[in-house]
């Protein structure tokens, strides 16, 4: 199962009914957590029972032995119930965590099927808090929502069960009550948990502005003699806050006293019908000891329903705000592959026909480009920055729909070939490329897990690494920092390059690939590149693309593509 | 009655940013709180008053249940015939449900009202700290006035309510069962010390577990975040599918140690339950042989069954929100750490007239992280003339200026100010406000009021006409963009709205528009090309002509051309 995007207009209750769903919880492991805690309350009520069966049934002096199942059974669910919790907890924790698992790794597969610019444009704050927080949040709705309002139902029924046998009249008093505190406390909990949530996303997001302005600029404030004033404000803003902030107070109050409440209408409910049925002979002294005193331990399930309801109130905006991730406006719907994969071909034409390419449909970088790119065309694309370089090669290796025209790979229209069938023809080098923490060789074979050490010191042989890697203690084996931290620029750079020399294939697209080279090696690297003959660093039957602003290492007969810069 | 527990959720416990330092046993209430805020005291004394009443009401709702089913087995009296008993009952429970209306909702206010005044104050008193106080915290001062204080709301609506239960509660149920039955009394206190016995030993058990938890889900996000990051890579190489399958498995053996530690963590909520139930259990079946051979009344049986749960709910209850102590008490101690710190003492004496006067910094030294910024700093900033401050990055020439203004107390040596007259005073004897009303300070990054281009240009000279307004603009060359945005274009706050460039020119334009003998320019040519570089030259120059002191920490070897004097700090170790 996937995570698959929402429309934006999508009400939030899908986006729950979504997020729920990636979690791709097990049936069977959530039956066995919400037995398990069953289990754990249904021992406490059953204590209860049968203590206020054993104590009124020992008042009538029977028979000691007359006790004894009586007396084993209490000793027993006297140890049973902190077993069946710590059982429960386990249990629900660990459904809860699978889903988490679960839910991240959904939530990957669908980033990663993102072709619009959602990840570069994400801060890394909000990334982290989305697959973090807020995939957290989803857990904890199993453990708090889903599991014990599961069980509130199962236990209410077992209420109604054990005193039904015993007094109708007891029985419709205690449906009377659980009803009140299944309804009341969870819907006025959730009030109080919206209005919160609110309040702390609007409120409160001008409280902590102010507070940082003044934090940050402090010193400022006081010389110029405005701090008086930046507090006052705060205060205001903070009063603000204060003011929403208590509008929750009450029914999180009402919330926390419903159960205390409704026990009025169980005990004496229970206790007047009890009256009338010792009277009349229709119960022993041990059910009138059950009538007596179970109400007041019929609730247990009941007062977890509060925090049920505000949990559900906050995974719901947690999982708005997944569906945002993974589904906003700009995603492509997932492309149909039209044509079977074909065997990675050697050669491959690249033509753009009418090209208007850009990041966002008001501001195109490149404006109807035509190129016609036979195999082993080789072209050097320069221009000033921001004139659409980059774009143009995302466009052209197919990361990026044209806004208008058209690319062609081997004669047929990029859009209808699968993705998977363009990545296997066109190799695209980009200067912003990730370096993996992991080791060198892992960072190389990440473009072909079968690729033999041999195949990976040719690669660094190639782009002039050799040197460097001789000098590392472990070699292939060094672990590389997370994006390539504790390497230096030139080294990255070349890294990234041998990785799209490793993965080869017909149409090569290499964006600034000398750039952070001492000039000598970066010219003899781009002549080698866009040489047909020069080198065996590409077979003279690669069409090579080069973005560069080495205007003077370019060979003289390669052809040169100049975008202009436009504002 | 029993109420559910909830328990910590692995959501907190499994907290990436939870706290990873050794945690202090603190005391469950920090003194502070109590004794500096308002709020939180009355909450406290309420609690305690709230507290007493629905122990009152427990114990009442267990007599007269009690008596009600006695009278009813043993005279055949039906509770109908008792309705003095009845309304009794009845008002107990509904007492007790207004009391934990009552508790819960001004725990709510009183935790609005506590983080609204500590929020506050935090920013206040940080505020008068100085620049160093407050970069020395930096985010986690951020931090703790925006998100942090607000974990005070858990602690006094989850935590010290419980708390309080717990001391009133307990005691007093367990003094009643001690005054119907002193054997079930002897029961619960005998098992009621253990309850904190296996915290203790199941907290051992744990130790070194949780950090190890919070260990493994740093590792888990580096991995996790490295291979997010790495998402366009793959994708370019058409290799996007296939991580996804080292998502899940680094996500699985997190969970499998989660898990570990949780099988302990668990371990101390497995006992709290046990103990609890099997007090419950003991005492019933104590009560239930002794009703056997009519060694026991029916009524005092029953009281003590109904109230001998409830000596532990308050327990349960408190071990359940022990996380929402911690984090309280972790912004509560955080929060005074600030508060407690002595911001620098103010002056008393009027500053002498800066028109006419001297400023000097005599062998001043400031420590910084690294050693001395600066090292023994001599300058002299004479009226009417241009001083340029040079040294190297992090030499201490932005500290050198803020010990001239009294924000900066250095650590040795001293910064005066000396009248035409010849006296010298300490400036840490000048009431701050009467010097920085005679200077116009431009820091490296601007502050600006909130307001129009020309409010916030007017705020800076009370009165001054349009004719003036426009030669200051066209002097600093903000009129390109009042010509672009227009003289009421809306900054935003704090300048937020404009670049920096443009927030420098604005800024600048105030310092020439103030009427303050002495100017103060950090860096002032930082954010511009060469063309606006020779703007600022020349407003220097037009300064200089005004008759006002310029000082100047100038990078660039222009700004020291056209300097009067040069002064260079430098920083030692």
């Amino acid at each position: 199962m996937t995570f698959t995007p929402t429309t934006p207009a999508a009400p939030a209750r899908s986006d729950l009914r979504q997020a729920v769903a990636a979690l791709e919880i097990p049936r069977a492991r959530l039956l066995a957590a919400v037995l398990a805690a069953c289990a754990t309350l249904g021992s406490a009520f059953a204590l209860a029972a049968v203590s206020a069966y054993l104590v009124t049934r020992a008042w009538t002096m029977p028979p000691v032995l007359d006790l004894t199942v009586a007396v084993v059974m209490v000793r027993a669910l006297g140890v049973s119930r902190g077993v069946f919790r710590w059982l429960e907890r386990m249990l629900t924790h660990d459904v809860a965590l699978r889903g988490v698992v679960s839910l991240r790794t959904n939530l990957f597969t669908a980033l990663a099927a993102r072709t619009d610019d959602t990840l570069t444009r994400l801060r890394r704050g909000d990334l982290l808090s989305r697959l973090g927080d807020d995939a957290q949040e989803l857990g904890d709705h199993v453990i708090t929502a889903v599991v014990p309002g599961l069980v509130a139902i199962v236990m209410g029924m077992v209420v109604l069960a054990t005193f039904a046998p015993l007094s109708p009249a007891a029985t419709v008093a205690m449906l009377g009550a659980l009803l009140l505190a299944s309804v009341l406390a969870p819907v006025a909990a959730h009030r109080a948990a919206r209005l919160s949530e609110q309040a702390v996303l609007t409120t409160r997001a001008g409280v902590s502005a102010q507070t940082l302005e003044i934090l940050d600029d402090a010193t400022s404030l006081q010389v110029e003699g405005r701090l008086e004033a930046a507090l006052t404000q705060l205060h205001a803003r903070q009063a603000a806050h204060d003011a929403a902030m208590d509008r929750a107070a009450l029914p999180a109050a009402v919330a926390a006293a419903a159960v205390p409440l409704t026990l009025i209408l169980a005990v004496t409910g229970s206790l007047l019908a009890a009256g009338g049925l010792w009277l009349d002979g229709g119960a022993s002294a041990g059910q009138i000891g059950i009538l007596l005193l179970l109400p007041l331990s019929s609730f247990e399930a009941a007062t977890a329903l509060p925090a049920a309801a505000a949990q559900h109130a906050r995974s719901t905006a947690a999982a708005q705000r997944l569906g945002q991730l993974v589904g906003g406006a700009g995603a492509a719907p997932a492309p149909a592959p039209a044509a079977p994969a074909p065997q990675r071909p050697g050669t491959a034409s690249l033509r753009a026909v009418g090209l208007t390419a850009g990041w966002s449909a008001d501001a195109p970088r490149v404006r109807s480009l035509d190129l016609d790119l036979p195999p082993g065309a080789r072209l050097a694309v320069v221009g000033p920055s921001g004139s659409g370089k980059s774009t143009l090669l995302a466009t052209l290796a197919g990361l990026l729909d044209p806004l208008a025209g058209r690319v062609e790979l081997g004669g047929r229209d990029i859009a209808s070939l699968a993705p998977q069938d363009v990545r296997s023809r066109v190799t695209m080098f980009a200067e912003d490329g990730h370096v993996f923490a992991t080791t060198l060789r892992e960072n190389l074979r990440v473009v072909r897990g079968d690729l033999t050490d041999a195949e990976v010191q040719e690669a660094l042989r190639a782009v002039g690494l050799e040197d460097w890697v001789a000098t590392l203690p472990r070699g292939l084996d060094t672990l590389l920092g997370p994006d390539g931290t504790t390497i230096s620029g030139g080294e990255r750079r070349r890294l990234l390059l041998a990785r799209a020399v490793v993965r080869g294939g017909p149409v090569l697209l290499l964006d600034e690939p000398t750039e952070h080279l001492d000039p000598g090696r970066g010219d003899a690297l781009l002549r080698a590149l866009l040489d047909p003959d020069g080198s065996t660093l590409v077979p003279a039957t690669t069409t090579v693309v080069v973005v560069t602003h080495r205007l003077e290492a370019i060979p003289a007969d390669t052809p040169i593509l100049c975008l202009q810069e436009h504002r | 009655m029993t109420t559910a527990t909830a328990e910590p959720t692995m959501a907190r416990s499994a907290d990436p940013a939870a706290d990873p330092a050794p945690r202090r046993s603190r005391a469950p209430l920090d003194p502070r709180l109590v004794r500096e805020v308002r709020a939180a005291r009355r909450h406290l004394a309420r609690s305690v008053v709230l507290g007493l009443v629905q122990s009152a009401c427990i114990i009442v709702t267990a007599l007269v249940i009690a008596r009600l089913g006695a009278q009813l087995l043993t005279e055949r009296d039906v509770p109908q015939d008792a309705p003095a008993l009845l309304l009794v009952l009845v008002l107990a429970l509904a007492v007790r449900a207004g009391a934990v209306l009552l508790e819960e909702a001004t725990a709510h206010r009183a935790a609005t009202a506590a983080i609204s005044e500590l929020r506050g104050r935090i920013v206040r008193h940080a505020a008068s700290l100085g620049p160093r106080a407050g970069a020395g915290r930096g985010a986690d001062l951020t931090a703790l006035a925006t998100t942090g204080i607000e974990n005070l709301r858990p602690y006094l609506v989850g935590y010290v309510p419980q708390l309080l239960l717990s001391l009133t509660v307990t005691p007093l149920c367990l003094l009643t069962i001690g005054l119907l039955d002193p054997l079930s009394a002897v029961i619960a206190a005998v098992t009621l010390p253990l309850v904190p016995l296996f915290m203790v030993l199941v907290g051992k058990l744990t130790v070194g577990r949780s950090e190890k938890l919070i260990a493994d889900m740093r590792s888990l996000w580096t991995q996790l975040l490295d291979l997010v990051d790495g998402l366009p890579t793959l994708r370019a190489l058409g290799r996007e599918r296939g991580p996804e399958r080292t998502v899940r498995e680094l996500g699985d053996r997190h969970r499998a140690s989660a898990m570990g530690s949780l099988t302990f963590a668990f371990l101390s909520s497995m006992v709290l339950e046990l103990l609890a139930t099997l007090c419950v259990a003991l005492i019933a079946v104590s009560i239930g042989m002794r009703l056997v051979y009519g060694d026991m009344e029916l009524a005092p049986a029953l009281a003590v069954l109904v109230l001998a749960p409830e000596i532990y709910q308050p327990l349960r209850n408190v071990g359940s929100q022990y996380h929402a102590s911690t984090d309280g008490l972790a912004a509560v101690s955080a929060a005074f750490e600030v508060l407690d710190e002595q911001p620098p003492a103010d002056g008393t004496l009027p500053a002498p007239d800066l028109r006419t006067s001297t400023l000097a910094l005599r062998g001043v030294s400031v420590r910084s992280r690294e050693g001395w910024a600066p090292h023994a700093a001599e300058l002299t900033v004479r009226p009417g003339r241009v001083l340029a401050l040079t040294g190297a990055s992090g030499a201490g020439k932005t500290t050198a200026v803020q010990v001239l203004l009294g924000l900066v107390d250095p650590e040795q040596g001293k910064a005066e100010i000396i009248t035409a007259d010849g006296t010298a005073t300490d400036v840490r004897e000048l009431s701050r406000r009467s010097l920085w009303d005679q200077m116009a300070w431009l820091p490296q990054r601007p502050v600006l009021p909130p307001g129009t281009i020309r409010s916030v240009l007017v705020s800076s000279r009370a009165g001054v006409g349009q004719a003036e307004l426009e030669a200051a603009a066209a002097a600093t060359g903000l009129d390109a963009v009042i010509a672009e945005r227009g003289w009421d274009a809306d900054l935003g706050r704090g300048g937020h709205g404009i670049s920096l460039g443009e927030r420098q020119r604005l800024a600048l334009t105030r310092a020439v528009l103030s009427p303050a003998p002495l100017v103060i320019l950090d860096e002032p040519t930082a954010h511009l090309d060469g063309a606006a570089e020779q703007v600022v030259l020349d407003l220097i120059e037009e300064l200089r002509g005004q008759g006002r002191t310029v000082v100047v920490i100038a990078h660039r070897s222009r700004l020291v051309d056209v300097a009067d004097d040069v002064a260079s700090v430098e920083a030692g170790s």
